[in-house]
């Protein structure tokens, strides 16, 4: 009976841990716990990451980014944004070099999302939900 | 009974015992030790953290330096080849060897934030086909004044079409170039000033964006330079995958400068008069005088030359499919150059890194341009009809100058020799305007099949092959002098291209092939 008992329990054990790998491939978008925003879709989101929209249910947001290669990066953009890296790029370079636009400032990881996060009110990152801390509010995870 | 184990447990109790008064004797001293101590470890600690912290402003202020100054790069390259001995690309350096200038740019963007809502920008364009000779393509300050409001002054791209801001950046759209058929516009630059208002309204995105300028230049395919009084405004709408543009760009064009012997040079003195030519409009006159009854023509402007350019365009993105979609209108008022409809429309689907296309394209001159067009060579025929007329004008005049002077009288075969060269010159050269003025006449459909490979995100590999045909026909003019004769004869036309050297007019291709490959980066 005991032996079953562990049999079962490391099963559920297995279970948990392909699950947690498959969740590191979810997306999580925090803001800083003090923002007025409580909750976003992913249209909201996007639209702030691409420029085109400057605030989410009237709450003013400035995005800031991962470098490219980053997988939360990845992530975001294909589950998220619904581009991937070079029609980034090709939406980029048309607003760019047409001066309308510039891409969010970025930072190298989910860490550094995370602090810049907390130490701004206005600031909307993405990072994998094992990153977040109670510094920040996730508003929205995109599995 | 201790048993000798339980003696040695016992022992370290006998010892602190032991040197307990000691302790007692030093407790003071040892506390006041403890506090240096601890005032020593704050004073470092204090140390340490203003260092942390001087770092971290240093670090700041560095990434404060570089996120004020942003650079971007635009590169492409490849080769060009067309197929057809008879045609060529002067404007693009396309022929039938391959040629690597028609397809390699480069432009450097440097952006810097002035203040919060003022930025610099400059971009340097260095192009194969202008012998790589570095512009400052756009030069501008730019002012957030609200949140949805910024104006701009200084050297901007004149938005005529949907890609003409962007071009140069051939890694902003699919083909190795735009169609030809509608991104022709020369002169693409406006130095003035630009409002751009921008508000979202639900789902949708608009945007509006009006200008003001001067634009100036020279256009190689007219041999002189221009300059453009620009204005015009712009509106786009963008919802999900769609996105509408809207345009109207006018302009008033003055004639700054034309080289001597280049076309625009022969265009004006053919028909207006100049360099010990009549003109057109100056044998009419005589004509007319003599009672020839042909239908003056209007003198071409080299200023205040009116022209409106309408353009319409929808693209649909849903990030697998891409459609684009564009019109536009040409019009150059009292001046005569080829103007009319352009369009294209494009299909594309994303195959992961792949995406294959195919675009049809479409270029004719209107009726409008083609009728005042036929004005001029219907002018140009009548008068070299009457080259008998001018050459035995020409001999009266000579008989009557060199009696005047009291030189010996013309023989018989001296007044004949002469009227067979004026008669044949005016023949030719009014049968050349004739010619000259059909290629305004314009008519040209395209289809371009490419694929788009996405080396890594930054770069992307092209190939497309594009066939250009429907040139229609243009009719080919001879006058015999002597007779006043005139022949037409229909010749297959060439739209956008020129014949090269080697062509025989009266027998030409009917289609030609351009193959181009291309690398794009933006980085």
């Amino acid at each position: 009976m005991k032996i079953i008992k562990r049999l079962i329990s490391s099963a559920v054990a297995a279970c948990l841990l392909t699950g947690a790998t498959a969740s590191v491939a979810d997306i999580a978008i925090i803001v800083n716990p003090e923002s007025g925003l409580t909750s976003a879709n992913a249209k909201q989101v996007a639209a702030a990451f691409l420029g085109k929209r400057g605030s989410i249910s009237g709450v003013s947001v400035t995005p800031v980014d991962q470098e490219e290669g980053q997988a939360s990066r990845d992530e975001f953009y294909t589950r998220v944004v619904n581009k991937s890296a070079s029609q980034l790029n090709a939406f980029w370079s048309r607003l760019i070099f047409t001066g309308k636009g510039m891409p969010p400032d970025q930072v190298s990881a989910d860490a550094e999302v995370v602090e810049v996060v907390a130490d701004d009110l206005e600031m909307i990152g993405y990072v994998s939900p094992g990153a977040v801390d109670d510094s920040v509010r996730v508003i929205l995870v995109v599995q | 009974m201790v048993k000798p184990n339980a003696k040695l447990a016992l022992l370290p109790l006998a010892i602190c015992i032991a040197s307990a008064p000691a302790l007692a004797v030093t407790n003071a001293e040892l506390e006041q030790r403890l506090l240096e101590q601890e005032n020593k470890i704050k004073k470092m600690e204090r140390r340490v953290k203003s260092t942390r912290n001087a770092v971290k402003q240093n670090r700041s202020r560095l990434s404060d330096m570089s996120s004020r100054l942003k650079i971007n790069g635009f590169f492409s390259s490849g080769a060009s080849q067309l197929d057809s001995d008879d045609f060529q690309l002067d404007s693009l350096n396309i022929d039938d060897d391959y040629s690597t200038s028609s397809v390699t740019k480069l432009g450097i963007q440097m952006t810097f934030q002035v203040s919060d809502d003022i930025n610099v920008t400059g971009q340097l364009v260095a192009k194969g086909v202008n012998n790589y000779d570095v512009e400052a393509e756009w030069a501008y300050l730019s002012w957030d004044m609200t949140e949805n409001f910024t104006a701009r002054i200084g050297r901007q791209r004149t938005p005529y079409y949907m890609l003409s801001e962007y071009l140069d950046v051939g890694y902003a759209y699919p083909w190795t170039r735009p169609p030809i058929e509608m991104y022709s516009l020369p002169l693409n630059n406006t130095d003035g000033l630009a409002l751009l208002y921008d508000f979202n309204l639900g789902d949708w995105n608009f945007g509006t964006h009006a200008y003001i300028g001067e634009g100036f230049g020279d256009v190689e395919s007219l041999g002189g330079s221009f300059r453009l009084q620009n204005h015009g405004i712009s509106f786009s709408a963008e919802t999900g995958p769609w996105a509408f543009r809207v345009g109207y760009s006018g302009a008033e064009i003055e004639v700054a400068n034309v080289e001597e012997g280049g076309p625009g040079d022969a265009l004006l003195d053919g028909i207006n008069g100049g360099h010990d030519s009549p003109g057109l409009r100056g044998l009419i006159d005589s004509l007319n005088t003599a009672g020839a009854g042909i239908a003056q023509v209007n003198e071409l402007p080299t200023d205040g030359i009116d022209t409106n350019y309408l353009s319409a365009a929808f693209t649909y993105d849903d990030g697998k499919l891409l459609i684009i979609g564009e019109i536009s209108n040409l019009e150059v008022k009292d001046f005569i150059q080829p103007a009319g409809d352009g369009g294209y429309l494009m299909v594309g689907y994303r195959f992961g890194k792949w995406m294959p296309h195919i675009t049809y394209s479409r270029f004719y001159t209107d009726s409008s341009n083609d009728e005042q067009v036929r004005d001029y060579i219907d002018a140009a025929i009548a008068v070299g009809q009457q080259s008998p007329l001018i050459a035995g004008g020409a001999v009266a005049t000579a008989i009557a100058t060199t009696a005047g002077l009291g030189l010996p009288a013309l023989t018989a075969q001296q007044q004949g020799a002469l009227f067979q060269q004026v008669a044949g010159s005016t023949g030719t050269s009014l049968a050349g305007l004739a010619n000259s003025l059909e290629t305004l006449i314009q008519d040209q459909e395209s289809i371009t099949v490419g694929i788009v490979y996405d080396i890594n995100p930054r770069v992307k590999a092209k190939f497309d092959v594009t066939q250009y045909r429907s040139f229609g026909e243009y009719t080919n003019h001879t006058i015999t002098g002597a007779t006043g004769a005139h022949t037409e004869v229909e010749y297959d036309g060439y739209g956008r291209f020129g014949l090269s050297d080697d062509a025989d007019a009266s027998n030409i291709d009917s289609s030609v092939n351009v193959y181009t490959f291309a690398i794009d980066a933006v980085f």
